[in-house]
């Protein structure tokens, strides 16, 4: 389930530690869309629009990532190894590449862990659900073909779009890290 | 997981085959009736989106789909009074859907890990068109167009969300044994 419990110098351990990690990257997520909305709050994702996704992806992969892989996607991780102790790929002896194996990282999951997983997935899955269909409600609120609300009707459910986005991309890591209990610490 | 022998307009859905022709039909004509409500040329006829996602949610989730499996993203009791209960002003009920055992809970909860990453990927793809249509300079951008693009991708998303799951177990699980 756990790749480290480690990240940077912090101890992950500690499941008071996760949670801290966990309110503080939604605080700087969060912080997006504010400050965008303290500076030029029409202008959500005009130039940025594509930095969003791959910010959230980039925390799903490296931050949380780095101590439970994202389940969403496909985040397995190798390492090469040489099975004759050499480990530098070579250009000019294809052949050789081929001793060159990839090792997985992470341990195959056991029965538990996919228990975890597939539960946590159960509960994001509910709040994912009911965002979005509060949401498409919303939309045809704010959006329907007389405009009630003009530009700021479109404004609106552009941030409101931004949590979901959030959600389909961070969810079942920030919950797996939040529920599991303390781990021991790696020796 | 499925209720005892389920039958959609008299056709037994024991067989893994027919629930998946149904899950076709279903998103066919759901895809049908999406097309049609984004163009919109009824009007106001079915304009209402909360007549909508009641026809969903009634219809598919607890109806079509419900009909066989249990839908547990937004589960909603079934009871029936027991008739050998019943007493003197009270009415004693039984819960037609019992909690599901550890069989029942590992298939549910995988195809909801499979719903999510669905949703997700989806979720992922609308933003990003989403980008594209919003900006000023693209060759269709007006506030209808954003906000028509907006409606056209939320909803198959909310639709999906409230029906996959069910779609996915009608799928994958294989035929079932009936008397």
């Amino acid at each position: 389930m756990f790749r480290s419990t480690k990240f940077w110098h912090f101890s992950m351990a500690p499941r008071r530690n996760r949670r801290v990690m966990v309110v503080a990257v939604y605080l700087a997520i969060a912080a997006m869309p504010l400050a965008q909305a303290l500076t030029h709050p029409t202008e959500l994702y005009r130039n940025v629009g594509f930095m969003v996704p791959l910010i959230l992806l980039l925390v799903a992969r490296n931050v949380f990532g780095a101590i439970v892989p994202a389940h969403t996607w496909d985040d397995r991780r190798f390492e090469m190894a040489d099975t004759r102790g050499v480990d530098i790929v070579s250009v000019t002896n294809p052949e050789r590449n081929q001793k060159i194996k990839q090792i997985p990282i992470d341990p195959e999951p056991d029965e538990r862990d996919i228990a975890v997983r597939n539960s946590i997935f159960f509960t994001a899955f509910k709040g994912i659900a009911a965002y979005s269909v509060l949401l498409w409600l919303a939309t045809t609120a704010f959006l329907n073909p007389h405009m009630p609300y003009g530009i700021y009707g479109m404004v609106i459910i552009q941030y409101a779009m931004f949590p979901l986005m959030v959600m389909a991309c961070t969810l079942p890591q920030a919950m797996i890290l939040w529920d599991e209990p303390d781990l021991p610490e790696e020796a | 997981m499925f209720y005892s022998e389920p039958k959609i307009l008299g056709i037994s859905m024991a067989s893994g085959r027919n629930r998946r022709r149904l899950v076709v039909a279903t998103y066919a004509f759901l895809t049908i009736v999406v097309a049609a409500l984004v163009w919109k040329p009824w009007g106001s006829v079915l304009q209402g989106p909360v007549y909508f996602l009641v026809i969903i949610f009634s219809g598919v989730s607890n109806g079509t789909f419900g009909a066989i499996v249990r839908q547990f993203t937004f589960p909603v009791r079934r009871n029936v009074i027991d008739p050998g209960l019943e007493l003197e002003g009270h009415n004693p009920t039984v819960d037609l859907d019992p909690e599901p055992d550890e069989r029942d809970t590992k298939i549910r909860d995988h195809a909801y890990f499979i719903a999510f990453r669905v949703i997700a990927a989806g979720l992922i793809m609308s933003f990003l068109i989403l980008v594209i249509v919003a900006r000023p300079d693209f060759p269709a951008h007006s506030l209808f167009t954003v906000a028509r693009c907006i409606d056209g991708l939320l909803m198959p998303l909310a639709i999906l969300a409230l029906t996959l799951p069910q779609a996915i177990i009608l799928w994958q699980q294989p035929d079932l044994i009936t008397d």
